[in-house]
């Protein structure tokens, strides 16, 4: 689809905010997107008195946006933890005149002209919005949020661990495989299909899958193939 | 018509969530004698409440609710992470924001005069829903819980879970199932549901 693989390293490799705030720029210009946010409402079960927000707006924009308080207005703040979907933003309730003046400013701003935000959900009541947005016209977008859109929340899903991990919230003792994800990862590092696995298991394919959609998060990974390089630096399993 | 719900909609529809959780303490407390709280008659537990879960309820064509769904992501606190993963001896906690938990899947009971059909038709319409809805939002698998009468009816419908895990024997007889999200199923569903339209219509 898009090169998620190299979005996934850039999230991995990110340090503090600081480097993630950088990361998300450069991941935006990997996916063709025109920004990306990440605002995390809780780091577990309270809600934040200072959201973390990551954002890859104009400055100018933000200043705006904090200038005019468009957090009092903006639908999609309003949303908050309620959220559990992901929402377009062309579904948004523009009835307000502010909220629609509100829109047509950001988009002077070179926002983006289509918006999805993702909820992001974590252990212990962690809740994040992971919003892309894009300047492909109706039509484009039509087409590509659907087929894209398992990816994106792959790669939000990343930026919130990555961000709870680096910033303490949570603490990552390393991926921890369960006997079962073991066996399926050797199997896949000799060459085995899901098919394969899956009679060599004696577990059907749908488990397969669940068991390898399972490895690729624990391991961070937006593919297998990545899973599998990241498996092999940490020593779990010998190429 | 199936209408997806969360907890932006509890100021705005009280009644259908009302009617929801009723339905559910008649389902799930009275008829299965789950061990579930139905406090004034409504069953409501801490996913509700604290979770803030995505539901879809469908009606019966003529705006009366006929049954309802509960959905979370696995990223998050589900049922089978939580409390119910001991029941089992196979591993079925899973996390992966591709895989989502269908849990309280309820369907009233058919009323007097009706017959069993409505109820298949109730549960036929929330998995099309289900389905659909993964389809358009990124989610490949639903894992869900349901105990094994249930395997049957999904069958009839057309979307068969793959099952994943078996109770330990002193639990009762719960599985744990596996449905991949997929154009085909979908498909397969919404066929099987307009022949039956089609034979109801022919037979009237």
């Amino acid at each position: 689809m898009f090169d998620i693989e190299t979005a996934s390293d850039l999230i991995m490799a990110a340090p503090d905010v600081d480097g993630m705030a950088k990361a998300v720029l450069e991941i935006r210009n990997v996916l063709g997107l025109a920004n990306i946010v990440y605002h995390r409402l809780r780091a577990g079960k309270e809600v934040e008195a200072e959201p973390l927000l990551i954002l890859s707006y104009d400055d100018r924009w933000v200043e705006r946006y904090v200038g005019r308080d468009y957090f009092k207005i903006d639908p999609v703040v309003r949303i908050g933890t309620a959220a559990v979907s992901p929402i377009d933003w062309s579904k948004l309730d523009r009835s307000s005149f502010s909220v629609r003046r509100m829109f047509a400013e950001a988009d002077s701003y070179g926002v983006g002209r289509q918006g999805l935000t993702i909820p992001i959900r974590g252990p212990g009541g962690e809740r994040a919005l992971f919003t892309v947005t894009s300047n492909a016209d109706d039509r484009e977008w039509a087409r590509f949020r659907p087929a894209a859109i398992g990816d994106l929340s792959t790669i939000g899903q990343q930026v919130h661990d990555r961000v709870a991990h680096i910033t303490g919230t949570r603490i990552d003792e390393g991926p921890r495989l369960s006997p079962r994800e073991m066996e399926c990862l050797n199997l896949i590092v000799r060459g085995k299909s899901s098919k394969q696995i899956s009679g060599l298991l004696a577990i059907s394919e749908s488990s397969v899958r669940l068991v390898l959609r399972s490895i690729r998060y624990k391991l961070k990974s937006a593919t297998l193939h990545q899973a599998v390089a990241r498996a092999v630096s940490h020593g779990l399993v010998v190429p | 018509m199936a209408i997806f719900l969360d907890s932006s909609h509890r100021a705005t529809h009280p009644i259908l969530f009302d009617w929801m959780f009723r339905s559910r303490a008649a389902v799930f407390g009275h008829r299965c004698g789950w061990d579930v709280e139905v406090i004034d008659g409504r069953e409501i537990d801490r996913y509700d409440r604290d979770c803030d879960p995505l539901y879809i309820v469908v009606d019966d064509g003529r705006g009366r609710p006929v049954g309802s769904l509960r959905l979370l992501p696995t990223t998050g606190d589900t049922m089978l992470g939580d409390e119910f993963a001991s029941m089992f001896d196979e591993p079925v906690h899973v996390r992966s924001p591709l895989i989502w938990e269908c849990t309280r899947f309820c369907v009233v009971p058919p009323g007097v005069g009706e017959t069993a059909e409505a109820a298949r038709r109730a549960s036929s319409d929330l998995l099309i829903a289900l389905c659909g809805h993964g389809l358009q939002n990124g989610i490949e698998q639903i894992q869900g819980l349901y105990d094994a009468r249930m395997p049957r009816i999904y069958r009839r419908i057309g979307w068969s879970p793959s099952e994943l895990a078996r109770s330990k024997p002193e639990v009762g007889d719960l599985r744990v199932g596996l449905w991949d999200v997929t154009p085909e199923a979908l498909d397969g569903m919404r066929r099987l549901a307009a022949r039956k339209v089609g034979e109801r219509d022919r037979a009237a």
